[in-house]
C-alpha cells in the first residue's frame, strides 16, 4: 500500500543523515534518494555535491561495485527524466582502481563504462591514468573500446603513464578518434613517430602539456598547430631546439610557454647557444605571449632577457628561475631598453644570475603596471634592493612575495632629479 | 480541563489514551496545545494510528526523565546521533511501521524521536538503490504519478536545483 508522503522538512532531516562528514566522497545513497520519487528529488538533489557528477571518479580510487552503482543511477536518472549524467563533465579512469582488470569483470566493467559514457553527453574532459593495468593489455584493449560513445564531445585528453614508455596502439587509434580534441596532456611517454602523426592530424589543437617527455619528432606536430595557444613542457629528455624553432615559426596566437628542464637532463655547449637562439626567436615572433616561464634552462643569458624586455609587449606574467646565466649588469644592453615589458604585473627572477640595483631599479620605476615580484636567491652582500623596492613602493609579505597597489605611483617627492 | 497532571489523547479512530503530562514534555505541539486549549477534555491526534500514538508514548515514557536538552533540530549537525540501548524496539520495526512512526513524530513535533527515526531510515537506504528503497517506503507520490513521462523528475539545475 503507498506510504502517505513525508513532508519536505521531514525529508530533509533524514538525508541529512546520509551526507557524510567527508564531503569529497561521491553520495550514492543521496543520488539514490533522490530517483525514489518526485518529491524526494526536490528534496534530496540539491543537497547533492555536482562536482562529484561533473568531475567524475576524480577523487579516490573507486570499488567495481561503485562503478556499477554509477551506471545503474545514472540509468535510473535517464529513465525518470532527470538526466543527471549530463553533468558529467571530466572523467578519470585509472587502471589500478579495483575494478580494472579482474577477470572476468573487465568486459563487465567496460559495459558499465560504455553505459556511463553514451549518457555523459557533455562529457569534455577524458583523464587516462595508466598504471601497470592488472589484466595486461587485454584489459586495455577492452577499455579503449569501451570509451567510443565519448569520442565525438572530448576536447581534452590526458594520458599519464607510471613509468615511460612508448604510446602503445589504443592511445594512438583514440587520439585519431577524437574529431574535437583541442587540448592533451601527456605525461612520461615516448613521442614517436606514430604518435607524433596521430597528433599533427589534430589540427585545432590549442593547449598542449607534454611532461617527462623524449621529444624526438615533436616540431613536426607544431608545424601543424597554428592555433596554439598555449604550451607546457617539463621534464624533456633530449634537446627542444627544433620545436621552439617551429613554434617561433607556426604558432603566431601562442600566449602562454612554460619549459622546464631537469638539471640531469640539461642542454649544454652548441645545443644550449641553439636553444637560447630559439627561444629567443619564439619572444621575437610569437606576439601575442603574456605569460612566459622558464625554470633551469642553462642555455639563456642576459640577451634573452633583453629581448623579452624589448618585444614582450604583451607579457603580463614573466618567470626566469635557476637560469644561472641570465646577468643583468650595469652597462649591458638591457640600458637600451627604454620601456621594458610595458605590461608586466608578475616577475619572477629566483636563483638566476646577477642582477644589478641599476636593473632592479629601471625595472621597478619604469614597469608601471608590475604588482607582484618575487626576487630570491641573491645575497651577494652591498646591494641595495631590498630597500629599492620599498622605495617604490613594495612591501614584502610572509612567502617573500613583494607587492605593491595595482596602479601605484612614486610619490614626486622621491622621483630622483 | 479536569486533571492537569494528564492528558488525553484521541487518535483518528477515536481511540484515547491518557496518560501524565509530563511524558510529552518533549512535544512542542502537545506543549503548544496545552497552553493555548489546555482546558478541553482531549487534545485530537489525527493521522495517527492508536498503533503508532502507543509506540510514541512508549517512547516518551521512557526518555520521560531524560535531563538531556531539548533537541531544537533534530538535523542538528553539532549534536551526534548516539545510538540509545532504550530504543531499540524502534530500530527493529518494519519499514512500513517506521515510516508512520517518523510522520507521528513529525506530526507530534517530538525532536528526539524524528531524530531517532530519520536516522534509521537514512541507515535503511543506505547501499540502496531507487527500486529497493521504494519497495521499502512506497511514497505516495510516486504511485499516484508516472515516473516515465517526459522530465516527470525535474531538470536538475546547474547547481543541483530542481526547475520542474
Amino acid at each position: 500500500m503507498p506510504q502517505p508522503d513525508l513532508p519536505s522538512e521531514l525529508l530533509s532531516d533524514i538525508f541529512h543523515y546520509l551526507i557524510p562528514t567527508d564531503t569529497t566522497i561521491f553520495n550514492y545513497d543521496l543520488l539514490s534518494a533522490s530517483l525514489v520519487s518526485p518529491s524526494w528529488h526536490r528534496v534530496a538533489r540539491p543537497l547533492f555535491a555536482n562536482t562529484h557528477l561533473r568531475s567524475l571518479f576524480q577523487d579516490r580510487y573507486y570499488t567495481h561495485a561503485e562503478l556499477a552503482r554509477t551506471r545503474v543511477l545514472l540509468d535510473e536518472s535517464h529513465c525518470l527524466g532527470a538526466d543527471d549524467a549530463r553533468l558529467i563533465e571530466r572523467l578519470r579512469i585509472r587502471t589500478s582502481d579495483d575494478w580494472f582488470g579482474f577477470p572476468p569483470i573487465p568486459q563487465e566493467s567496460a559495459d558499465h563504462i560504455y553505459a556511463i559514457l553514451a549518457l555523459a553527453r557533455n562529457l569534455t574532459d577524458l583523464h587516462l591514468n595508466l598504471n601497470v593495468p592488472r589484466g595486461g593489455h587485454d584489459a586495455l584493449k577492452t577499455l579503449y573500446a569501451s570509451l567510443k560513445p565519448a569520442h565525438p564531445t572530448i576536447r581534452r585528453l590526458a594520458v599519464f603513464h607510471s613509468i615511460f614508455s612508448p604510446a602503445h596502439d589504443g592511445i594512438i587509434d583514440l587520439i585519431a578518434h577524437l574529431p574535437k580534441l583541442d587540448g592533451i596532456e601527456l605525461y612520461r611517454l615516448d613521442l614517436l613517430p606514430e604518435l607524433v602523426s596521430v597528433l599533427a592530424s589534430r589540427e585545432k589543437m590549442k593547449h598542449a602539456v607534454i611532461r617527462r617527455p623524449r621529444v624526438r619528432e615533436f616540431h613536426l606536430c607544431i608545424a601543424r598547430w597554428s592555433n596554439l595557444r598555449s604550451l607546457h613542457i617539463s621534464g624533456p629528455m633530449d634537446g627542444c631546439e627544433r620545436v621552439w624553432e617551429e613554434v617561433a615559426r607556426s604558432c603566431p596566437l601562442l600566449e602562454s610557454f612554460y619549459y622546464k628542464r631537469d638539471k640531469l637532463f640539461g642542454v649544454e655547449g652548441p645545443g644550449a647557444r641553439e636553444e637560447n637562439a630559439a627561444l629567443s626567436q619564439i619572444v621575437t615572433q610569437c606576439q601575442k605571449i603574456e605569460s612566459l616561464y622558464l625554470d633551469g634552462i642553462a642555455g639563456i643569458g642576459g640577451e634573452f632577457l633583453v629581448a623579452t624586455m624589448r618585444e614582450g609587449r604583451t607579457l603580463k606574467n614573466l618567470s626566469i628561475i635557476e637560469c644561472e646565466n641570465v646577468v643583468m649588469e650595469e652597462g649591458g644592453e638591457w640600458e637600451n631598453v627604454e620601456k621594458p615589458w610595458p605590461m608586466l604585473e608578475h616577475l619572477t627572477l629566483s636563483s638566476c644570475g646577477i642582477f644589478d640595483d641599476a636593473f632592479v631599479e629601471r625595472v621597478l620605476e619604469r614597469c608601471e603596471r608590475l604588482h607582484t615580484v618575487i626576487f630570491k636567491g641573491y645575497t651577494k652582500e652591498g646591494l641595495r634592493w631590498p630597500t629599492l623596492f620599498k622605495t617604490h613602493g613594495f612591501e614584502i609579505d610572509a612567502k617573500n612575495v613583494w607587492r605593491r597597489e595595482l596602479g601605484y605611483r612614486k610619490p614626486f617627492s622621491q622621483t630622483p632629479v | 480541563m479536569s486533571d492537569p497532571a494528564n492528558i488525553t489523547l484521541v487518535t483518528m479512530d477515536g481511540t484515547t489514551f491518557t496518560v501524565p503530562s509530563a511524558y510529552l514534555h518533549r512535544s512542542k505541539l502537545v506543549q503548544d496545545w496545552l497552553r493555548s486549549e489546555g482546558d478541553k477534555q482531549a487534545m485530537e491526534v489525527k493521522h495517527v494510528t492508536p498503533f503508532v500514538l502507543q509506540g510514541v508514548l512508549n517512547f516518551c515514557e521512557i526518555h520521560a526523565e531524560d535531563t538531556s536538552e531539548p533537541l531544537a533540530d533534530p538535523a542538528d549537525p553539532t549534536k551526534p546521533f548516539e545510538a540509545d540501548p532504550r530504543d531499540d524496539a524502534f530500530r527493529g520495526m518494519p519499514d512500513d511501521q517506521l515510516l508512520q512512526f517518523t510522520m507521528a513524530a513529525d506530526i507530534l513535533q517530538i525532536p528526539e524521536l524524528v531524530r531517532l527515526t530519520a536516522q534509521e531510515m537514512a541507515s535503511r537506504i543506505d547501499g540502496k538503490s531507487p527500486d529497493q528503497i521504494r519497495a521499502m517506503f512506497n511514497p505516495d507520490d510516486l504511485a499516484e504519478e508516472d515516473v516515465d513521462s517526459d522530465n516527470e523528475m525535474g531538470e536538475v539545475g546547474e547547481e543541483g536545483a530542481i526547475s520542474k
